[in-house]
């Protein structure tokens, strides 16, 4: 177990970090703040939407106790989401990558793009495809590969508060709503 | 229930549901509900849209309802996310695996073929223009094998990804049972409500008979 001294030490040396040098480094650092504040009890942070739901809950009959508590894991599922948008939207910015790098599809055949649709199931492609595809001899593949395995294991790391948050919201729905 | 077309106004602000004024209203006070869950470039059209598409399959009847059929869009679309990064993934894949093939066979800056083909091919990923179908060919090599290459190179990333697919899709069928449960409950109610007022009506009427 450290010491006091070196505890002191530690606090120290942190202090002058000029913080993480490498890309992936800065990648990594960039979407710490997404799960930050996910864990808080929302009792202690009473929000207005969550008085509002409350009184949706209790319009549709159910008492106080149980329209608080289905307010609050609503808005703790939306806090998930909002930390998985902010998830996109860093890994996104970090791909700022060199245009003649990038796939292009505006000469893409209509085939394709039809194609595109229906394996997505939505328009997303066009989004998301430009950042992460790049056109043959690009020598950005090593590195536009380590990004995105550290957005999913952001992304995964995430799934631990969807978890909680779905399975809360589950389980006072049966209990709320029990026939 | 049928939605409102979702005029400029809307589109710019509000996710507006056919819902009477008082409900609306406490909607509107529910913030992350009006915020479109949209990265940067999506359309908000298309979320509009696709969103009011789920609300009449769905049949949503009150602000609640409205609430878990959002939760099931926003995940629907972090699926469709997902799946687009997994094409982008492939692609890249079958991409380098090109590259690869082709500068082992060719000499990239001699042979303006090479040029012409792969830039036939970036224009539309995966599919298989003529061009370099021929490159390939003369080379002993099928975009077919391109595929099952990129999906050997590119597991890690795709294993990951699956596991996100999986996630929200589960999400889905959660919320989808949640509106179950509360429909269900709702219905019951009524019916018991429907029963004890026949046994009030069936007392009365016991009672006036008895006098």
């Amino acid at each position: 177990m450290a010491t006091e001294k070196q505890k002191q030490a530690n606090k120290s040396n942190a202090q002058q970090s000029s913080g993480p040098q490498s890309e992936q480094g800065k990648l990594r650092s960039s979407i710490n703040a997404v799960s930050h504040g996910l864990n808080k009890s929302m009792t202690i942070l009473i929000q207005p939407e969550v008085t509002v739901l409350q009184s949706l809950f209790e319009d549709d009959g159910l008492p106080s106790d149980q329209a608080i508590e289905l307010a609050e894991a609503h808005s703790a599922r939306a806090r998930v989401r909002a930390a998985r948008k902010q998830a996109w939207e860093s890994i996104l910015s970090s791909q700022e990558m060199d245009p003649d790098e990038r796939g292009r599809f505006s000469e893409a055949s209509p085939e394709f793009l039809a194609e595109m649709d229906q394996t997505v199931g939505g328009k997303e492609w066009q989004t998301i495809l430009p950042y992460f595809f790049l056109k043959p001899f690009s020598n950005e593949k090593e590195r536009v590969d380590e990004v995105t395995i550290t957005f999913l294991d952001k992304q995964r790391r995430l799934n631990r508060y969807d978890v909680k948050a779905v399975s809360t919201l589950s389980k006072l729905y049966k209990k709320a709503y029990k026939t | 229930m049928a939605t409102k077309k979702p005029t400029n106004k809307a589109a710019s602000n509000t996710i507006v549901l056919d819902l009477n004024d008082e409900q609306t209203e406490l909607l509107a006070s529910v913030p992350w509900f009006n915020e479109r869950y949209l990265l940067p470039g999506e359309s908000v059209s298309d979320y509009d849209i696709d969103l009011q598409r789920l609300v009449e399959s769905i049949d949503v009847k009150d602000p609640l309802d409205a609430i878990l059929v959002k939760e099931i869009h926003d995940e629907l679309r972090e699926v469709q996310r997902m799946r687009a990064l997994r094409q982008a993934i492939l692609l890249r894949g079958m991409s380098h695996d090109l590259s690869n093939s082709l500068t082992n066979s060719y000499s990239r800056q001699d042979d303006l073929r090479v040029t012409m083909a792969v830039a036939e091919w970036q224009a539309s990923p995966g599919k298989e223009p003529k061009a370099l179908l021929i490159l390939l060919s003369e080379a002993g090599i099928t975009m077919e094998r391109l595929l099952a290459d990129a999906y050997k190179t590119e597991t890690k990333q795709l294993q990951r990804l699956e596991v996100q697919v999986a996630r929200h899709e589960k999400n889905v069928r959660e919320t989808l049972k949640m509106i179950d449960i509360r429909r269900n409950h709702k219905l019951m109610r009524q019916r018991i409500e429907f029963d004890l007022e026949q046994d009030r009506q069936k007392l009365i009427a016991d009672q006036s008979d008895g006098d």
